[in-house]
This record gives C-alpha cells, structure tokens and sequence, in this order.
C-alpha cells in the first residue's frame, strides 16, 4: 500500500510518500529527521488528544473536556459518542476526571474548565 | 476623579500578561477593566489543545492557558472588573468606563494598556448574490455557540475560507455530529497550518477545494444550500464549474481584523498593513503614555508571542506612569520587499534590549532569506527554509545594531530571487 502524507512539524509541510509493498514502510520526500520520526508514527499508530465541549445536567452551559493522552485516531468517533452520553454535574474544576477508561484505553476525559 | 498608574483595556492573555508584568515591576494601582462575565479572552472559546508549547513547554487548550494567567493574576491581588466595559480613551489619557455595578466612572490614568483583541471580518467578506437566509453564521460566533453556549448551529455544514478557525469548527462539528461538506477557498493555497489541514480535515474526510468560493446561496427563512464555482487565476469564477450542496449552515472563516475604535478615537495612529496601532519597541503608541498588546496590535497566531509581548508593554507603561522621560529619538523600521506589516515600526533609541520584529511575507517564499539593512548595510540576515503568509515570522536584532541606525529595512527574500 503506498500512501501520501503531509508532515505537520514544520510550515515546509513535506509531502512525505510511505510504502509498504516491500513489507516494511519506505518513507521518502522528507526533508529532516523529524519528519520521518512522524511519518513511522503516523502510519503506525495516528493518535489525536481529543477535545469537546459537553453539556452539564443541572447548567445551562457546557464545560470543555480533553483526553489525558492522545487516543488512537480511529477511535475519535466512538469516543465522541460515549463522552456525549455522559451525565456530569456541575460543579467541575479544571483537572477533574469525569471518566476513568474512555472507550477501553485506560486514557481518562478531565475537564479543561471550572464551571462552578 | 479617580486617578491610577496603569489601566489595562481587555482581560484576554494580552491584558493579563500585561497587568501581572506591571505588579511584577512594582505597580500597586492598576486597574484591568474586561466588559465580559469573565477574563481570558477568546481563549475561553478555543478548546482545542495548541496553546502555550512555547512557554510552558506543553500543550494545553485555550481555557487551561488562559486559567494559568487568571490564577497568577489572582495571586497577584490584580483587581479586574468585569462586566465593565471601556467606553473612551482621551489623549490625555482619561478613560470612561461604565459598568451595572457602578455606572459611568472617569479615571485618570498613568498610562494605558490597549487589550482589546481582534474580531472576524463581517459577512461583508461573502460577496455573493442572492438572499441572506439565517444560518450563516462566522466560524467564531459558531465557535463560541457550540463551546461556550452548548448549542449546534445545524446539521449540514459547508465551511467559506481555510483560516484555522474555520478548520477547527470544521473537526469540532463533525465530533459534535453534524456533517461537513467542504471547505472552501479561494485562494490556490491554504491559509491555515498545515497541522490544522491534516487533523481538521482529512482525519475526517471532508474535502478542501483550493481556488473555488460560493457564487449563490438558497433559501428564504434557514439556508438550504449553496453553489461553488472554481475561479480563474484572477479569483473570477468560472462558469461552468458549479456544484450543488445541500446545507443548513455556512461558515465563514475570512480572516481576523484588530478592534481599534477605541484607538482611532483615542488619536492613535494606524498601520494600514496591519490594522493595529503603530508602535515603539516599548509597544508605545503615537500617543505618548498609551501602549498597545497582543491581537489588537496585530494579528497573531501564536498566544505564547502574545503573552511575551504584552508582558513588555506591561513594564513599559508602569516605567511611563512612574515619571516621563526625556525624548531621545526613534529608529524606524520600514517594511521591505515580500513583507508586510512589520512590528514596532519605530525602535527608541533609550530603550534597552534586543528588538524582536514580527511580520508576515506576501506569498510564499521557499529556501527564503530575512535581511535587515540600513541602506547598503547589512545588520542582519537570517535563512528559513520556508515562509508562509498564514504563519508570522520572527527575527531577533541586537539593540546595539538596531539603535545605532536611522531607518532600518526588513526585507525577504525567495531562494530563486
Ligand atoms: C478562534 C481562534 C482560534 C485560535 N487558535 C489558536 C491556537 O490554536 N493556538 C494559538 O496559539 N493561538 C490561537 N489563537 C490566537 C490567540 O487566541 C489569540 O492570539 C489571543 O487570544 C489574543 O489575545 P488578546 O488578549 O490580544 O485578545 P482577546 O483574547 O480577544 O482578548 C481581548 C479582551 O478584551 C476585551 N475587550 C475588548 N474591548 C473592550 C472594551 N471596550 N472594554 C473592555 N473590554 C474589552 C474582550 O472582551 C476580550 O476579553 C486563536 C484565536 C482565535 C480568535
Ligand atoms: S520533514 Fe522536516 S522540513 Fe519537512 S515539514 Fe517535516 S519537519 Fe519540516
């Protein structure tokens, strides 16, 4: 499989070609070390911190979330979807945990701030 | 009347920066007056992660940034009002506020630290015919619905322009569930980073169509949809090239512009480049004793810049405010070849320090080199392997140097010019 890339690390945003027909992956059109390191991460395990806003049960307005780590990219979606399930009452300070395991990862949602 | 040394006019991270350097100086009365319910600015609103890689060597969203700067303000003892908003600025450096609190309040101040930040650029930007249905909406009023208000502007959504703003509700309303049809943009670049492009748009697949724009729109009461045109190398569109897409919400995202009423009221010079006051390296403007910070004085991109130099013009008002000093003349900085809108355009000759110019180049520049000269004389000459026009550049020059001359040129320059 060959695929194109855009690396992000820099604003030359080397169009980065990785292949893997020869059975490992074959960067090629980076320009520095630090684009290769992301590319290998890229094509191996993409991760994303997630972040949101999600409504409070007894507010009228929401409070922001983050992952505590990134999360691996393909599960940004079902992790949207169990986040917006929760019910999470006001009041939240920034740090506190509001779910321990999102989505089996062991990574934790805090909130990004205080809604008193 | 009520008399202080430093006012701050806004509570975003300029403001805060500004008004906790200044107590750090040793400034006891100051006062920092935000017309919001609460202080931190439009960081409030960017929950995205990015901010403060810089400064606090991680990344955290715009409201943990903005909490860090609030609590040391706090533990500081800086007064700020809220919900107070400043109505005037005179040239003599009285300022009228008016709050539900207190009413209107006259104060005379030392000095003034301009905060006010930036907004987006108005439907105006969106030349198209047709009607203007509701739906349509900037992407930071879109922002700060979903993110400060809970509400879901629509289902369907097309996004007009690649500002980073506009790439960031175009991920914040796919997670939040609606569905994003395309991004726009006019130009045959982006002007948003890269990194924004990759996690904002193709992690989601939604496609981004380079030289096109938005020639109609349809519906009477809520939009329903509208038509893209690709167009030519003069951005004219051409016919022919019309898609169709269904929609409830359009997006605009054309860019930001500084909030300077107060400032032109206030008798401060502009900068036509960048729409902010024309400045001293002590962040001074044209009005002696009336300093500008942060998204006011020029568009930024990144807030720990804002911080670093809001926290200069901080220092600088309280030093202005402890007694004036004797006028010993300005260096100017003018903006050369391929670079807009360099930042301060004046450098005083009894300040102290290194001067940090910022500025934005007019197209990309590959393999590109910044100079500063002073006619035929090089001060200074600095290789980037690229420059963009959506990221600002900037350069360091030794005070030593740059005081020594009398007008001094940035220019920069492609590997192929
Ligand atoms: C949507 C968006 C996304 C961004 N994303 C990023 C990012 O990912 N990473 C990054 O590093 N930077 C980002 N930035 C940039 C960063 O947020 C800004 O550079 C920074 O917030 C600017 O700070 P400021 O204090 O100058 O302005 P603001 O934060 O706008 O603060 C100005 C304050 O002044 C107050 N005010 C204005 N007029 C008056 C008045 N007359 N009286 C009283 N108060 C007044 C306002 O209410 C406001 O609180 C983003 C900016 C925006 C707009
Ligand atoms: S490969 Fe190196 S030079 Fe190219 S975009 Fe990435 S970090 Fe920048």
């Amino acid at each position: 499989m060959a695929r194109e890339l855009i690396c992000v690390c820099c604003p030359m945003g080397c169009r980065i070609s990785a292949d893997n027909s020869g059975g490992s992956w074959n960067f090629s059109g980076y320009t520095c070390k630090r684009g290769l390191e992301y590319a290998s991460q890229e094509v191996a395990h993409p991760s994303r911190v997630l972040t949101a806003s999600i409504p409070l049960s007894n507010r009228s307005v929401p409070v922001s979330v983050k992952s505590a780590s990134p999360l691996p990219k393909e599960l940004l979606i079902s992790a949207m979807r169990q986040i917006l399930s929760l019910k999470v009452e006001a009041p939240v300070s920034i740090g506190q945990v509001l779910l321990k395991d999102v989505c089996g990862t062991g990574i934790s949602l805090i909130a990004t701030s205080d809604v008193l | 009347m009520e008399r202080i040394d430093v006012l701050v006019v806004g509570a975003g991270p300029a403001g805060l920066a500004a008004a906790i350097a200044a107590r750090e100086a040793g400034c006891k009365s100051l006062r920092v007056i935000e017309r919001e319910e609460r202080a931190g600015g439009v960081l409030r609103q960017c929950i995205h992660n990015g901010f403060g890689l810089h400064r606090f060597g991680e990344e955290l969203t715009g409201p943990e940034y903005a909490a860090r700067d609030i609590r040391k303000a706090a533990e500081l003892g800086i007064e700020i009002d809220v919900s107070t908003t400043v109505l005037s600025v005179s040239n003599d450096r009285v300022v009228t506020v008016i709050s539900k609190s207190r009413g209107l309040e006259t104060i005379a101040c030392g000095a003034i630290v301009l905060a006010m930040g930036c907004r987006e650029r108005p439907r105006g930007a969106l030349s198209t015919p047709g009607t203007r249905p509701a739906g349509i909406y900037t992407a930071g009023n879109a922002q700060k619905m979903i993110n400060l208000m809970g509400l879901m502007p629509g289902k369907h959504a097309v996004i007009l322009g690649s500002g980073d703003i506009g790439l960031i509700m175009a991920r914040r309303l796919t997670l939040q569930g609606a569905k994003v049809l395309a991004c726009v943009e006019i130009m045959p670049y982006s002007g948003g980073l890269n990194r924004n492009i990759v996690q904002c748009l193709q992690d989601f697949d939604i496609p981004l169509y380079l030289s096109h724009t938005i020639t109609d729109i349809r519906g009477s009461e809520r939009l329903t949809g509208v038509t893209m045109s690709r167009v030519d190398e003069n951005r004219v569109p051409i016919k022919g090239t019309e898609t169709e897409f269904e929609c409830d919400t359009l997006l605009l995202s054309c860019g930001l512009i500084p909030e300077n009423e107060l400032t032109q009221r206030a008798g401060v010079e502009l900068d036509s480049a960048t729409g902010g006051a024309r400045v001293t390296d002590r962040l001074e403007t044209s009005v002696s004793g009336v300093f500008a910070c942060g998204n006011v004085l020029h568009v930024h991109d990144l807030v720990d810049y804002v911080s670093e130099e809001s926290a200069v013009a901080g220092r600088a008002a309280y030093e202005y405010a402890q007694g004036a000093r004797d006028f010993a003349g300005r260096v100017k900085v003018v903006s050369g070849n391929n670079v807009r809108g360099a930042v301060p355009q004046f450098i005083d000759k009894d300040s102290t320090g290194d001067v940090r110019i910022m500025f934005r180049v007019g197209k990309i520049l590959k393999r590109a080199r910044v100079l500063v000269t002073e006619g035929n004389n090089e001060l200074l000459s600095v290789r980037k392997p690229v420059l963009v026009p959506g990221e600002m550049v900037n350069i360091t020059l030794s005070g030593e140097k740059a005081r020594s001359a009398g007008e001094i040129t940035v220019s920069a320059f492609g590997g192929d010019e």
